[in-house]
């Protein structure tokens, strides 16, 4: 060591072979902060390794590792329709937070309670939405066609106009996905007819919430693009009437888009959970989206048979904690003419093994009660 | 600002003596530390750590540096950044034990970070006996408590 210059070797590398590493030979504390970053969905999986795996993965210190990471709260707006003049929308918003409250010591119930920032009243409520980090973004029109974007932020419950989109889109046309933190906008036009079938050729822009600009990068051809859409493994997923279709932003001009033939069967609402689409199709129920085989999969339960009866109805969903929060709206049936409806949740713990994912309630219940006049326009999973 | 100029030698379990600036040791908490208590050695033994391991946390660690100190187009660096990781953190499942347990000795925060998400990306989709010959995890389960644990889980042991 006298001297300080690397040049000179005093042996050359490794001659005797590496140690025999092992996942075990790690610290436990290492490990467990392996564990804390492996989806939830995976856990069962991994503690049928080795007891020790398992003793890990079901630890206390594992779940405060996991509670330590960025948390979600799920943000419901919900829309009142007020008037129903043809001419006019006459809407009200109504914004809540699903909450844990805690009953006693043991037990855990949800609820829906008013925003502790309340939202400003806003007519753009209705648009296309989509949430990065703390805040709610509102793309184009509800009604008509916009190019506006207004952006909540969630914290101060602050609600901005941002810049300007190039193209007019409008709600239930336009499809949203974030990829890399920046927000996809793909159709939401007027269609026109040919061949049979609804075409429309337009711009999808990008907006980068960073920087607060929009980038148009390039056509592309959607059929008719609904408001079922969703991005997972850098793609933006669009749920359709007999079709899926997958907008990848790193292929080359004229082969982002791809449209694959489906289930005949219409989705009613999409959420992402640890990475994985579902979807709830008015007939077939709840699925999931195979991206290795690019089919739609149902759960099974764990007797390893397809859960049927499992999720009967889902206006909404949403992920919370590497969960799968399905809510609904039912009206009380014990009322002749009914004027409050109950809002439902189920909580769906999901394990993945192979190439299957296990569905079971970790909780349900009822939310709350509200006017028969309400219905679900979004629920989003912002950061805290 | 000359201290930004020192350098420092870090010395690897064989003894052979890793020339860096003070800022890249620096990386290091655990030098950081030393450095802060006054340990105005020029020379720090690093002895729980080989050469090939070292050098490449020294790589990592000087990589970082080097971006932190670019001004402007701050986006594109931490691409570049970002690609850089995913190349440096590819390595066997040898190497990378290996270079966790450094960087968790010597508090590379962004090291070891990277370092368990590369462990928690190749776990979990793997089977459990696929997770066991690569990570060498011996299989403790008895027959008897695996045949309880496929009976609960039938929907992931079917043929």
């Amino acid at each position: 060591m006298s001297n300080s210059n690397a040049i000179e070797p005093e042996k050359k590398h490794t001659t005797h072979p590496p140690p025999p590493h092992s996942l075990s030979s790690l610290p436990d504390d290492i490990v467990l902060s392996c564990l804390a970053r492996v989806p939830r969905s995976y856990h069962l999986n991994i503690s049928w390794v080795s007891k020790n795996l398992r003793a890990l993965v079901r630890s206390p210190e594992l779940n405060f590792l996991r509670s330590t990471l960025p948390k979600n709260s799920i943000h419901v707006c919900l829309e009142e329709e007020e008037d129903h003049d043809e001419d006019e929308n006459h809407s009200s918003f109504h914004w809540f937070t699903l909450n844990e409250i805690s009953t006693t010591a043991m037990t855990m119930e949800y609820g829906l309670v008013p925003n502790p920032t309340p939202f400003p009243p806003h007519p753009k409520y209705g648009s296309s939405t989509v949430a990065v980090g703390s805040k709610i973004f509102f793309i184009g029109g509800a009604t008509e066609p916009s190019k506006d974007l207004w952006i909540l932020d969630t914290r101060s419950g602050n609600m901005t106009q941002g810049p300007s989109m190039t193209v007019a889109r409008k709600q239930r046309k336009a499809a949203v996905g974030v990829i890399d933190g920046k927000i996809y906008v793909i159709g939401g036009r007027h269609f026109s007819f040919s061949d049979g079938r609804f075409h429309e050729e337009v711009q999808v822009e990008v907006f980068d919430p960073k920087s607060e600009t929009w980038e148009l990068v390039g056509q592309e051809r959607v059929h008719k693009v609904s408001r079922c859409s969703a991005s997972v493994e850098g793609k933006v997923f669009m749920v359709e009437y007999k079709r899926t279709s997958v907008y990848n932003p790193r292929e080359g001009k004229g082969e982002r888009m791809v449209h694959m033939d489906m289930l005949n069967d219409s989705a009613f609402t999409v959420c992402v959970v640890e990475d994985v689409l579902f979807a709830f199709f008015n007939r077939t129920g709840l699925m999931w989206f195979d991206t290795k085989l690019n089919v739609w999969r149902k759960l099974v339960g764990r007797d390893g048979k397809e859960l049927l009866p499992f999720v009967l109805r889902a206006h909404a969903m949403v992920e919370y904690e590497g969960r799968l929060v399905v809510l609904c709206m039912l009206a009380e049936k014990e009322v002749h003419d009914p004027v409050t409806k109950s809002v439902r949740c189920m909580f769906v713990s999901l394990d993945r093994a192979g190439d299957l994912i296990c569905g079971t309630i970790h909780w349900s219940g009822i939310l709350g009660t509200v006017p028969y006049s309400f219905h679900f326009l979004h629920c989003l999973a912002v950061s805290d | 600002m000359s201290e930004s100029n020192k350098k420092i030698s870090l010395i690897s379990s064989e003894g052979e003596a890793f020339e860096v600036s003070e800022a890249v040791a620096r990386e290091f908490e655990i030098v950081a530390h030393m450095l802060e208590d006054g340990c105005s050695g020029s020379s720090i033994p690093i002895t729980t750590v080989d050469s090939n391991i070292l050098g490449k946390v020294i790589e990592y660690c000087t990589k970082h540096v080097e971006v932190g100190n670019v001004e402007g187009n701050s986006e594109k660096a931490e691409k570049d950044l970002e690609e850089f990781d995913k190349r440096f953190i590819a390595v066997e499942m040898n190497t990378l034990f290996s270079l966790i347990l450094a960087a968790n000795y010597l508090n590379v925060k962004g090291l070891l970070n990277i370092g368990c998400q590369k462990v928690a990306d190749t776990i979990k989709d793997m089977k459990p006996e696929e997770v066991r010959s690569i990570f060498n995890i011996e299989n403790d389960y008895t027959p008897a408590e695996e045949e309880v644990v496929r009976k609960e889980n039938e929907w992931a042991f079917q043929p």
